[in-house]
């Protein structure tokens, strides 16, 4: 048994560098959300109470482009499916915590912290409520302080482009997407979604392209593993 | 943005992400997750991913662009690169954007 104070040493050692991330990605969603048309006290809202960085940059983008809050709703949802096998994961190292905790601290299960939690617990550390709280919480605080400071500053830098923040999200859905690739199937499921989704986007079915390309790649995806474990 | 649009638009992506990050622990401690949709939701993230991805790079305003006026595609390779490499979100995103601002500076488009 730790202490509490060790819990919230070795928590906050793991939040701590990704707060350092977080701040200037923070920063970027930020100005991107105000440059879109999303004010910056609807900007802070959201990374405060949704605190999903892809799902928030999609956000921004998408309504710079004129979708609909339905079709951003239904974006920000297939996006972060992926979260579903990850909390999946935690359901065991987090068994003995009490039901209301879990629930609470699984609203700040993002990639990183994720990661984070889960390289710990590989490691054979005890999971503690403190040392899961503090991790999260220092990450969000740098989540939440830089896209105050972006929504902020957002107004007055005038060109955003200048400065490659506009490249921000390709950057970010790459460095999410090549890890992924660990398999033949995956990295069809991943032509064909490119493909699919290019196809219907010039066929005009503008954002809705994405959320049938990707419907309809995941189903072929989930096709060839059937058929791969027939034979 | 409006109240309301503002509203709609926090309720709702507040859903699209609570829903799955805290379903399976408030169901998984009962029951399991059939294995087909386990499958196919493992296949979810590459399918978004790509399909969010493709028209950012190969396409502008709606249609094909493929030009070395096109600084996203020229910066494609370096990012996968990164990518793989450093297995880090902030130090691809910032030699993404380091290499976007920089061809920009040097007039590449």
């Amino acid at each position: 048994m730790i202490s509490r104070k060790e819990s919230f040493y070795n928590g906050f050692r793991l939040g701590f560098p990704i707060m350092i991330g977080y701040i200037p990605l923070g920063f970027a969603f930020g100005v991107v959300a105000v440059k879109n048309g999303i004010g910056a006290f609807w900007a802070v809202m959201l990374s405060t109470l949704v605190f999903a960085g892809a799902g928030q940059f999609i956000a921004a983008s998408m309504l710079g482009a004129g979708a609909s809050i339905l079709s951003i709703a239904i974006a920000n949802l297939l996006v972060n499916l992926r979260h579903v096998l990850m909390s999946a994961a935690l359901v065991t190292p987090w068994k003995h915590l009490p039901f209301s905790w879990k629930m609470f601290l699984s609203f700040f299960q993002t990639d990183e912290i994720f990661a984070a939690n889960i390289s710990y617990y590989k490691a054979g550390r005890e999971v503690t409520i403190t040392q899961v709280l503090s991790l999260a919480l220092i990450a969000h605080f740098g989540w939440i302080l830089g896209t105050f400071l972006g929504a902020l500053f957002g107004e007055s830098i005038t060109n955003v482009e200048a400065y490659g923040l506009d490249f921000a999200l390709p950057a970010m859905f790459t460095s999410l997407l090549v890890p992924l690739l660990v398999d033949r199937i995956q990295l069809l499921v991943c032509l064909f979604g490119a493909i699919s989704s290019l196809f219907f986007m010039q066929l005009g079915f503008d954002r809705w392209s994405i959320i049938i390309a990707t419907i309809l790649s995941a189903t072929i995806g989930l096709y060839l593993s059937l058929q791969k474990e027939k034979k | 943005m409006s109240f309301f649009e503002g509203s709609f638009l926090l309720i709702t992506m507040m859903i699209g992400t609570l829903v799955p990050r805290l379903l399976p622990m408030g169901l998984l401690a009962k029951r399991t997750i059939s294995k087909n949709v386990q499958i196919w939701l493992s296949y979810v993230p590459v399918a978004i991913l790509s399909a969010l991805l493709a028209p950012e790079i190969f396409m502008k305003n709606g249609s094909l662009w493929l030009a070395k006026e096109n600084l996203f595609l020229l910066a494609f390779l370096p990012v996968i690169i990164a990518a793989y490499f450093t297995k880090n979100l902030f130090a691809t995103l910032l030699i993404g954007m380091i290499l976007v601002a920089g061809m920009r500076y040097f007039g590449m488009a």
